[in-house]
């Protein structure tokens, strides 16, 4: 019995001893790369969590098709929760950790980790900090409406005065340290990266869209402090003005964790259809065509606003370089995978990836008539417009995300694979995510062509059966995303080394996690690409990966 | 011609790549020739601008601007009806917009100004012919077009921007008799 008890209590010392401050230091301030890349992977699963908890609640509301104004302050709240929670805190801390990763995984490090580890904390705690005043006007933040603080309308419902000034500032230095954090990355890529070799795909998709997204942020920063600047120092804000520049950032946030996906998926998608990439020239060439269309796209959000008819006239050109350079990504990944002896998608991260793919493509195919001119009224400022962009989100971003994540625990920690049984759970949880939120979106963009107004509290009940519809496929997929991601993390943390290398180490470890201890292990990862489709090997290989 | 095909298939993704460049340019310069000569739809289609406007509907805002009518808020002018609405935004979300209920006879041109002084806001209706769907900002007036169907009834027009918590009920009523 004293046995037990002593076993019992060395157990629990030694799964306490993980909260050391040792440990507890390198999950807050990490002193190597993939220190930093863990503390925003984790950054944007908090964030996720918030994002879907808060979904949840709006679809629970919307079950129901005529909820009286009263209810819109509640509504509005978490719509505004759900909003920033999703733009400004998962979607950048998504890029930030999938940049980095791609950095990882070419043999590129990151040097400034403490500076990186402090602009983490301080964009998310700024966030956190306006998120607390009860925010309600909605993550476009609109003017007026979003510096509006009277009878008939507040935009933050416990701020006042001033301290919606602060609030304001707050998110400024939410969007400025990300945008450092961005500046940081290149700086280090361009340090790190060894004299005379091309970077891979991977790395070079995600040190190219830093630079998108260190140029297009700004305008956030910008758009934000000149509230602030409303509130604290009485400057005018112009509507149109602030439309233009919260659309300048607003457009390519939307791409700024999928481009950096794009060159994921030119690395996982011939390593998993067991073939070269169908052309790595048109990868690098694309580029230029999606960084160019992602920045001059933004006017088509506006196009119900009074705008000049030359600039509405750009967004034709703007969008057909997009649209070209995004059909490129389709048809080189497709041929990759058509013109290969079989793709495996048994392996988790391969199905992820090709599932984020399959999104992107059922995702892409939506927004194609959004900019022609005698379309776009029809479905503007409806749920058309809501069911595309979530179906990229839950698809393309959010499976591409996981797709890296899958393969971030296969990294990191030597000799750690996904069992068979896992695999099987990890895919089916993929599934049971995707099919129900690729039907949650056309169900979306369905009602929106029938007269479903984005963000309405009621609505005719002719619409009824579908809100109803997309509620519960919500909800059924939620749990896909729970069991694959929960299925893969699970195993990861109850990983013993014991059944590769033949020592006990059993429990969490974080410096294995973390790369303590001695030299940080570079592009870690099983040889299941050596034989298509044949099991994963424990096997692993080490060093960078500069010749991909 | 046999070095022309050879240097071709050597730079076979070079190639395809330019041709996909051309096939943009083509497209784009054709759209902007369809638009310019009007033998497409118009660029200004959606747009709240007064130049959107077709001519003779033009003309009877500028003569509704130049001679308001005495209730200031709609006069039929060369079978235009021209309607000066106002969107205001109210904590009971009722009478948002002035006024609230438009009467006019089937297949009859109609221009709304929409002004907006408070917050952005819009007009959202759908007709048998297409929708009607416009945003309009502070300090400056959305033009809306649109011929009224040729069936009488009653047809509701709603505020599709989010303006305040009620906006879901800040609606009008469009009447055909």
């Amino acid at each position: 019995m004293s046995v037990n008890v002593r076993t019992v209590l060395s157990k629990v010392t030694s799964y306490l001893s993980f909260f050391s401050w040792k440990n507890v230091k390198a999950i807050l301030s990490p002193s190597n790369t993939t220190g930093v890349i863990w503390q925003y992977f984790a950054g944007s699963l908090a964030w996720l969590v918030v994002v879907g908890m808060a979904a949840m609640n709006l679809r629970t509301y919307l079950t129901y098709p005529a909820n009286s104004p009263q209810v819109g302050v509640t509504y509005y709240s978490f719509l505004t929760l759900h909003g920033w929670s999703a733009m400004l805190g998962l979607v950048p801390n998504a890029a930030i950790a999938v940049i980095a990763y791609s950095m990882y995984k070419n043999g590129l490090s990151i040097r400034r980790t403490r500076l990186m580890s402090a602009l983490f904390w301080i964009s998310n705690l700024g966030l956190l900090f306006a998120l607390l005043g009860g925010p309600d006007m909605g993550w476009y933040m609109y003017p007026p409406l979003a510096i509006e603080d009277n009878s008939n309308f507040h935009a933050f419902l416990l701020y006042r005065g001033a301290m919606i000034g602060i609030a304001y500032l707050a998110l400024a230095l939410n969007s400025m340290a990300q945008t450092i954090a961005t500046i940081v990355l290149v700086g280090d890529a361009y340090a790190t990266k060894p004299r005379g070799q091309k970077l891979g795909i991977f790395a070079a998709y995600g040190v190219a869209f830093a630079v998108i997204i260190a140029l297009t942020l700004p305008a956030l920063t910008a758009a934000e402090l000149w509230y602030s600047l409303y509130f604290l120092a009485s400057v005018p804000v112009n509507t149109l003005l602030w439309l233009v520049l919260f659309w300048f950032y607003g457009h390519p946030v939307v791409y700024y964790v999928p481009f950096p996906l794009f060159g994921a998926l030119y690395y996982y998608v011939p390593k998993f259809a067991g073939r070269e990439l169908f052309s790595e020239k048109w990868a690098r060439w694309n580029i230029y065509l999606l960084a160019i269309g992602s920045m001059l796209i933004w006017v088509h959000h506006i196009q119900t606003f009074p705008i000049p008819v030359a600039v509405r006239l750009w967004i034709n050109l703007s969008t057909l370089i997009l649209a070209s350079g995004s059909g490129l990504t389709v048809l080189n990944l497709g041929l990759t995978v058509l013109l290969s002896k079989g793709y495996n998608f048994r392996d988790p991260v391969g199905m992820a990836t090709l599932m984020a793919l399959v999104g992107f493509i059922l995702g892409g195919v939506q927004a194609v008539p959004l900019p022609m001119f005698p379309i776009n009224p029809i479905v503007h400022n409806t749920y058309y417009v809501v069911g595309h962009f979530h179906l990229v989100i839950w698809t393309l971003i959010l499976m591409g995300f996981t797709a890296v994540f899958l393969d971030l625990l296969r990294t990191v920690r030597p000799g750690f694979d996904y069992s068979k049984q896992t695999s099987m759970m990890i895919n089916a949880g993929i599934l049971l995510w995707t099919i129900p939120f690729a039907t949650v979106g056309y169900l979306m963009s369905v009602e929106g062509y029938m007269g479903m107004l984005r963000r309405v509290i009621a609505y005719p009940t002719v619409l009824y059966p579908y809100n109803l519809a997309i509620s519960l496929l919500a909800e059924v997929g939620i749990a896909g995303i729970v069991m694959a991601i929960g299925s893969a993390l699970v195993e990861f943390l109850t990983y013993s080394t014991s059944r590769t290398a033949g020592v006990s180490v059993s429990g969490p470890s974080i410096g294995v996690m973390l790369g303590e201890g001695g030299q940080e292990v570079k592009g870690v990862e099983p040889k299941f690409n050596a034989t298509l489709n044949a099991s994963p090997s424990k096997g692993v290989k080490t060093g960078g990966e500069l010749n991909d | 011609m046999g070095d022309l095909k050879e240097k071709f298939l050597h730079n076979a993704e070079l190639a395809w790549f330019v041709i996909m460049l051309i096939m943009v340019a083509v497209f784009f310069s054709w759209s902007v020739v369809q638009v310019t000569n009007g033998s497409s739809t118009s660029i200004r289609y959606g747009l709240p601008l007064f130049s959107g406007l077709p001519p003779f509907a033009q003309q009877a805002v500028i003569n509704f601007q130049r001679h308001p009518p005495a209730n200031g808020t709609s006069e039929v002018i060369n079978g235009v009806l021209v309607v000066n609405m106002t969107a205001y935004q109210n904590s009971t979300f009722s009478d948002v917009f002035q006024p609230n209920l438009i009467v006019v006879q089937p297949n009859q041109p109609v221009v709304i100004i929409l002004n907006s002084p408070q917050v952005i806001t819009g007009f959202f209706m759908r007709l048998p012919d297409g929708v009607v769907d416009v945003n309009a900002i502070p300090g400056e007036p959305s033009y809306v077009y649109f011929v009224t169907p040729s069936q009488p009834g009653n047809y509701t027009w709603s505020e599709p921007e989010y303006a305040g918590y009620g906006f879901s009920y800040m609606t009008g009523t469009l009447e055909v008799v």
